[in-house]
């Protein structure tokens, strides 16, 4: 093992690597890129949520000067066989293939040298449908006869869902447990049993770089120009689709606009990559604003908690039971199925527990990762219900909570032991920053004023792999090679901070070479809170290699120990001229244990816990149910931040995006037809949307395990946000809100209800 | 997305201008601010083959006034009002009102006359035009042209303007210096279209009352401007008074409105009328 000799790059907030040529317009986008003999592709729509393809008539399309061609599924099978892909299930068609499974699926692409005139064309084609009855709740769906999928067809790729092969007349694709003491018996012996359901709405991800990808296949090679989150996997993926070794697929990715979990697996790659194999030209295909609210989502649920609770305080078991809106194609929703279900109880320490998590198929547009992967939506229900507990036996809100949270290495719910977790911290502070145990003003009259915190965990996706190079060239200057996707989280300069303090450099001095799979090595993806821990500890031990190397190339050299003599002279002696390469690689998958597939217990479930505690103050104006967020503050785990001002970053953006899919945004469905689909009528957050009082922190804390003692916090501040301002609003007017969004008409309702004068729409239930 | 192919003109004067949307027909349109129009065009919801942008005319980018009345030239951007640089014939109404119609960056270019024209029935002039008694006035190929702004829109999106006509400007009386106001609207959220907006006149034993942010046109509340009118103060009792007036003026005016509609309507009226004898709500919206 090297000695390290700290250098002053971890605990820097140093300046973004690429913020220059951001502000400057420089930055390298996908939507830039145009090759030469491009073709662009417009995509025709099905216009029903579930329908059986009669004809399609591309002929008004195709008599279009300037269209090159209109392809269907038919075409594309020419080329590829077996035109199905998916990350969890081989259950998504290139394009419609038959049948249409939501409003808003693509089923034919018009490709023409000018995007105006694909547009043009693409709106003359039609198509003749046999319409079948829908299902769109994911409750309605999990119970139905109305199947929108025959048959599961799970990828070979995740061991654990082979059981469901071929499983048939069913919406269930994924049907996670987890069994933990006796749930039964601890209801019957607990002084107190509470139960509540709540809902959360269908909401989009927004990025600001809509979706794009540019295939461009030539003499059996292929390129893939693409905004992405996981260009290893898309490689992996597109390489199967065609039958191809790896090699032979390359997949580029520059700068990312967002993604937020949306740009992952695949997306636009596969149908760009057909329509450029189908006529051997570059093909792109970027989407609108609009589009996009049809390509992946995130996750409508509805989940029913359950909880004893002694006089005591200690909650003695608890009954978790989800359901998720995966809409009509799995992509990624049976991995958060799981992964939100195995933290759904909460960061809690229950001896009973029982957890049933069903992914459902439903005729919505996909749903599929969303920062948070889950765990905002499972904690929307645990955090709420816990204050709802409180309330009922009088508990004070942090203390209770304090009983019952996971302690250093007590087992969570899997059976895993929490270590490096600091639960009580941050919900202290956040309560610190509320000034909680202060006289506060309630308000009178029509302004109601209440505040209410709440505390989140999540369990980090594993096993997963990052592979890192540290390449040190012959002047000794550095280029740090990894499929890391900087998206805006800041990932380059982070990853250059742990080169440079390895290896003794500044961080601004380091080259990082963004995702290439012909240059770049393996990395799972760029989500959930995985870079800092998992390719930051990759890139450390490069960069370690990389000095094990500098030392032994001293001894060949025959140089005294620690002569001090800089690597390009080393070079210089050995090469004759400034020559040469310093070559480190570093790889990294943590320790991990499948979980047993009927308890669903294992000892090693994630290599870290997400952790975060939010708290809102706010005003409500009773009179018309207008919320004002007074204050929002926001505490994460962040172990050692490598880079203070990046974690606040991370910090703020989850916070704010997690307060849009409280307050505003929902993908709004009449018929199984999206009726708010566009930025218009869909609300993201503003400017002027920002709290009053918008507190962003991390606490001190040490990731062992991490590189540096740092841990993934890009999604920490989202998981429990929502039932910090629901929690908030209740205190305020007396009533726990239990549906997202919060909207000022479901607010204003719950208080006429409560004061006796129900509006007449909500006077019979 | 950026607009289809178009042609754009830039006329000097309202005859040129009225010339140009004469030859284009159908596929013509005038443009002012853009703030609503270019995103529509953008998003092709709106398809036009020829721009007519009335941002050249100096005549309609100016405001007169005396003693009875103030003219304002259709070009005036909210912006101008908002910081009093056109005459305020309101007792600070319309300053008022323009400083909430969406953000800064639409306040800037965003027009009156634009935003009549448009006649989103969320639109903040449409209501404040017809409250104040104002006369719009335009000119098309038949020549000039006004009606009271209470009788300007048939229906949302709707106007008496005809395919080729423009829209110059606002004729707005005076209001009496002891006249008081109160508006109050319910917005999704901050910088958004307004979902309820009520806006109530008081001058002297007479006063206006009306109801925006509808499926339409304003609603005049006429029971409701009769109770009003003998109103000196805010008592509690007036509650139940306004409720039983606002019921009748909406059942006169033969609109639908759904029961969260009714409540928030109601709320913005009475807060109104609080505000115009001079109690202010406890916040003002939108701060």
């Amino acid at each position: 093992m090297v000695a390290l000799m700290p250098v002053g790059n971890i605990g820097r907030s140093v300046p973004r690597l690429e913020g220059r040529d951001k502000v400057m317009g420089q930055a390298e986008y996908t939507h830039h890129l145009r090759l030469p003999g491009m073709l662009y592709g417009k995509i025709f729509r099905s216009t029903l949520p579930h329908a059986l393809i009669k004809s399609v008539d591309t002929s008004a399309a195709k008599a279009v000067e300037g269209v090159f061609r209109v392809v269907t599924i038919d075409d594309i099978r020419t080329v590829i066989p077996h035109p199905y892909y998916g990350p969890a299930f081989h259950d998504q068609p290139v394009l419609a293939d038959g049948k249409v499974r939501f409003a808003g699926e693509p089923v034919a692409v018009v490709l023409a040298s000018d995007p105006r005139v694909a547009e043009y064309a693409a709106s003359l084609i039609t198509a003749e449908y046999e319409e079948l009855p829908a299902v769109l709740d994911e409750v309605e769906a999990a119970a139905s006869d109305i199947c929108v999928h025959d048959e599961l067809k799970p990828a070979a790729t995740f061991p654990d869902l082979q059981h469901l092969k071929g499983r048939r007349g069913t919406n269930v694709a994924l049907d996670y447990r987890l069994v933990r003491g006796d749930v039964e018996a601890g209801f019957a012996a607990a002084d107190h049993v509470f139960e509540h359901t709540f809902r959360c709405q269908q909401a989009m991800h927004t990025p600001m770089e809509p979706f794009v990808s540019i295939a461009d296949v030539r003499d059996g090679r292929m390129t893939l120009h693409t905004a992405s989150q996981g260009p290893s996997f898309v490689r992996i993926e597109m390489a199967r689709l065609l039958g191809w070794p790896e090699n032979r697929v390359r997949v580029k990715v520059p700068h990312l606009g967002g993604g937020f979990g949306g740009k992952l697996y695949i997306k636009l790659e596969a149908l760009v990559t057909s329509l450029s194999l189908l006529v051997q030209r570059p093909v792109k295909i970027s989407l609108t604003m609009e589009e996009q609210f049809f390509m992946v989502t995130k996750h409508a649920c509805t989940f029913t908690i359950k909880s004893g609770v002694n006089n005591d305080g200690k909650v003695v078991a608890r009954k978790c039971r989800i359901l998720w809106n995966g809409g009509a194609y799995a992509d990624i929703g049976p991995r958060v199925t799981q992964k939100a279900g195995f933290t759904s109880a909460g960061p809690y320490d229950i001896d009973n527990v029982e957890i049933e998590s069903l992914a459902v198929y439903t005729n919505r547009p996909p749903a599929g990762a969303l920062r948070g992967f889950g765990a905002p939506q499972a904690a929307w229900a645990y955090e709420c219900h816990t204050d709802l507990i409180a309330e009922a036996l009088n508990f004070d809100k942090i203390e209770f909570r304090r009983q019952n949270l996971l302690k250093e290495g007590r087992p969570q719910a899997s059976g895993t032991p929490v270590h490096d977790a600091a639960f009580e911290k941050v919900m202290d502070q956040v309560a610190d920053r509320l000034d909680w145990h202060k006289p506060f003003n309630r308000g009178n009259g029509r302004i109601l004023r209440g505040r209410g915190l709440a505390v989140g965990i999540k369990g980090i996706t594993s096993p997963t792999t990052s592979v890192a190079i540290v390449n040190l060239y012959g002047d000794g200057s550095c280029g740090l090679y990894i499929g890391t996707v900087d998206m805006g989280q800041g990932s380059d300069t982070v990853m250059a901070q742990i080169v440079a303090e390895v290896l003794g450099l500044d961080a601004e001095a380091v080259h990082v070479i963004h995702p290439d799979t012909d240059v770049t090595p393996y990395d799972m993806g760029t989500l959930g809170s995985r870079s800092t821990f998992h390719m930051g500890t990759a890139v450390r031990l490069a960069a370690e290699d990389v000095l094990r190397k500098i030392d032994d190339l001293a001894k060949e050299l025959g140089l005294p120990p620690n002569s001090n003599l800089p690597v390009s002279e080393m070079l210089r002696k050995k090469y004759g001229m400034q020559a040469g390469n310093i070559i480190g690689t570093g790889s990294f998958i943590p320790d991990y244990k499948k979980p047993d597939p009927e308890t669903g217990q294992t000892p090693k479930a994630t290599p870290f816990w997400g952790v975060g505690a939010n708290g809102a103050e706010v005003e409500i104006d009773t009179e018309t149910g207008e919320v004002k967020i007074v204050k929002l503050v926001n505490v994460v785990d962040a172990g050692v931040a490598i880079n203070p001002r990046a974690v606040r970053q991370q910090v703020s953006g989850a916070a704010i995006m997690q307060m849009g899919f409280t307050m505003t945004e929902n993908m709004v469905f009449r018929d199984g037809q999206l009726t708010n689909g566009s930025l218009a009528d869909y609300k993201i957050p503003s400017l002027l949307d920002m709290p009053e009082q918008f507190v962003n922190e991390y606490v001190e804390s040490r990731q062992q395990s991490g590189p540096f003692g740092a841990k993934g916090t890009g999604e920490s501040s989202t998981i429990a946000l929502s039932p910090a301002i629901g929690n908030a609003i209740a205190d305020a007017i007396g009533v726990h809100l239990t549906d997202l969004p919060l909207t000022q008409e479901s607010i204003f309702r719950a208080i006429q209800k409560k004061n006796g004068t129900p509006l007449p729409e909500d006077d019979n239930d | 997305m950026k607009p289809g192919a178009l042609a754009y003109f830039k006329p000097t004067t309202v005859t040129e201008a009225i010339g140009l949307l004469v030859d284009g027909g159908m596929d013509a349109k005038v443009i002012a601010g853009g703030q609503s129009l270019v995103p529509m065009l953008n998003l092709r919801m709106v398809a036009a083959e020829r721009l007519v942008d009335v941002g050249g005319i100096a005549e309609m980018k100016q405001w007169s006034a005396d003693d009875r009345e103030v003219w304002i030239g259709a070009c005036v951007t909210h912006d101008q009002i908002q910081i009093g640089e056109v005459a305020d014939p309101s007792n600070g109404l319309m300053p008022k009102v323009a400083s909430k119609i969406a953000y800064q960056a639409v306040r800037n270019r965003g027009t009156i006359g634009g935003s009549l024209s448009l006649a989103d029935p969320a639109a903040d002039w449409l209501t404040t035009t017809a409250a104040l008694g104002a006369t719009i006035e335009w000119e098309g190929p038949d020549g000039k042209k006004s009606c009271p702004a209470d009788e300007f829109v048939f229906a949302a999106y709707t106007t008496q303007l005809d395919i080729s006509d423009v829209l110059t400007g606002v004729r707005i009386p005076r209001l009496p210096p002891d006249a008081t106001w109160g508006t109050y609207k319910l917005c999704r959220k901050a910088g958004e279209f307004a979902h309820a907006m009520a806006m109530v006149i008081s001058a002297g034993a007479r006063s206006r009352a009306f109801l925006g942010a509808t499926d339409g046109a304003p609603i005049r509340l006429m029971h409701t401007e009769t109770l009003v009118a003998d109103f000196r103060n805010w008592e509690s009792g007036h509650t139940a008074l306004v409720s039983q007036a606002l019921e009748a003026d909406i059942a006169d005016s033969g609109r639908e409105f759904t029961d969260i509609q009714l409540w928030q309507s109601r709320t913005c009226l009475l807060r109104s009328i609080q505000m115009s004898l001079g109690f202010q709500p406890i916040k003002p919206e939108g701060v």
